[in-house]
């Protein structure tokens, strides 16, 4: 190997990890001093506790770039705090900051809390972020959250591919704006990608055995 | 057929045997004017003569890594402005590990956001994935008057966002689904990305 080619390895190491540093969230320097300090009050809090504070901060620069109330910017910001905290207990063990970041947003749209975790039962090894994001969707377009999220996690236990539920939700939007009601198109699109995939196991995470 | 005792073939291979014995004062020569030319500065201080071992290479390339890992504990913000990073941070934090999860899905898709028959000085993407900044992410005029468009690499899932015209005027997306904004009341728009 050549001193030419320890110098590319050096130079890489370097520009990956200042590539990894690069997500850095913001607060807005317009923000009114009493919104500063209640976020940097969350920021803390979160920060003792392992929450992403970047979304935090997120949330107040939303809210400042919609020239919200700061009394609204900082209870949005103090709602988002504890949405995480549920979303990250839900999602328990080892949830990555976008699984916790859509947790909390299917949360924001009403899906109840133990959802979260029996979607993390039915995919534990792999990234919840786009079902999350599906159930988020399916849930703001009108849907009951339990319908939705029993259908979603159905499918996530009989094996549907990101790229099948991302379809569902897509072609179930396509034809809420085309006036359909969202309970039949969930129904007729759901039995569309069921029917490629393979038979359910003997009891989904959502079936309730009938008791003789 | 070649005829193998050839004799012409053997005059020719013996000649190409016969070793030529040097001539020591043209070599002297040749090695005083070698010799004397300058070595160059940069020649010496980058192409070693011959190849490392592999223990010099495991040694510079963890030092590489070392240097990396020194550069980002450097370049992470401090003092008192408000700013966080995606990593969490903290003595008493709890650990945020991802699981062993596909690694397609945490692959980056770029995305490509576009608005047709907008007149506008600037125009800024909004959105969740860049902390709503409005300097963060400049709209580019297209080539049509009127079109503007900026490409984002974004993680696979939901995601809401909205432009922001001449610095001020809030905009969702005309081409796409709209998402309700129970906290602060305006609507943003949402698209969700699959991973690749």
């Amino acid at each position: 190997m050549t001193l030419r080619r320890l110098i590319f390895l050096s130079l890489a190491s370097c520009a990956t990890t200042t590539v990894a540093t690069g997500q850095v969230a913001r607060l807005d320097a317009s923000a009114d001093l009493g919104v500063r300090r209640a976020v940097e009050r969350e920021v803390a809090f979160a920060r003792t506790v392992g929450l992403p504070e970047g979304l935090l901060i997120a949330k107040a620069n939303e809210g400042i770039a919609k020239r919200a109330a700061p009394k609204r910017i900082t209870d949005a910001v103090a709602a988002l705090g504890k949405r995480l905290q549920v979303a990250r207990d839900q999602l328990a063990p080892n949830p990555s900051e976008d699984e916790i970041a859509a947790g909390a947003d299917a949360l924001y749209v009403g899906v109840p809390a133990p959802i979260l975790k029996k979607m993390r039962a039915a995919w534990p090894n792999r990234s919840l972020a786009l079902p999350l994001g599906v159930l988020t969707e399916l849930v703001a377009k009108g849907l009951p959250a339990d319908r939705a999220a029993r259908t979603v996690t159905d499918l996530m236990s009989r094996g549907a591919s990101n790229v099948q539920l991302y379809a569902l939700a897509q072609s179930v939007q396509g034809d809420v704006a085309a006036g359909w009601a969202p309970e039949a198109a969930l129904d007729l699109r759901a039995r569309g990608v069921m029917s490629l995939l393979p038979p359910a196991p003997a009891a989904s995470a959502f079936t309730n055995p009938r008791r003789p | 057929m070649i005829d193998e005792h050839d004799e012409v073939i053997e005059r020719a291979s013996s000649e190409l045997r016969r070793r030529l014995s040097p001539n020591p004062r043209l070599v002297s020569r040749i090695l005083a004017t070698v010799e004397r030319r300058p070595r160059r500065w940069w020649r010496a201080a980058t192409w070693p003569s011959r190849p490392f071992s592999l223990a010099a290479t495991a040694s510079l390339a963890a030092a590489g890594l070392l240097l990396g890992f020194l550069t980002r504990q450097a370049t992470e913000p401090a003092g008192r402005e408000l700013q966080a990073s995606a990593s969490s941070s903290g003595a008493q934090a709890l650990p945020m590990l991802s699981a062993v999860r596909n690694s397609n899905e945490a692959i980056p898709v770029p995305v490509q956001f576009t608005l047709r028959g907008v007149r506008a000085s600037q125009i800024a993407l909004v959105g969740d994935f860049n902390g709503w900044s409005p300097t963060a992410t400049p709209l580019e005029p297209g080539p049509t008057p009127g079109t503007w468009s900026t490409t984002v690499p974004l993680a696979a899932g939901r995601h809401v966002y909205a432009f922001v015209v001449n610095g001020s005027t809030w905009m969702i997306d005309p081409r796409a689904p709209r998402a309700k904004d129970l906290d602060f009341g305006r609507e943003n728009s949402v698209l969700i990305v699959q991973a690749p």
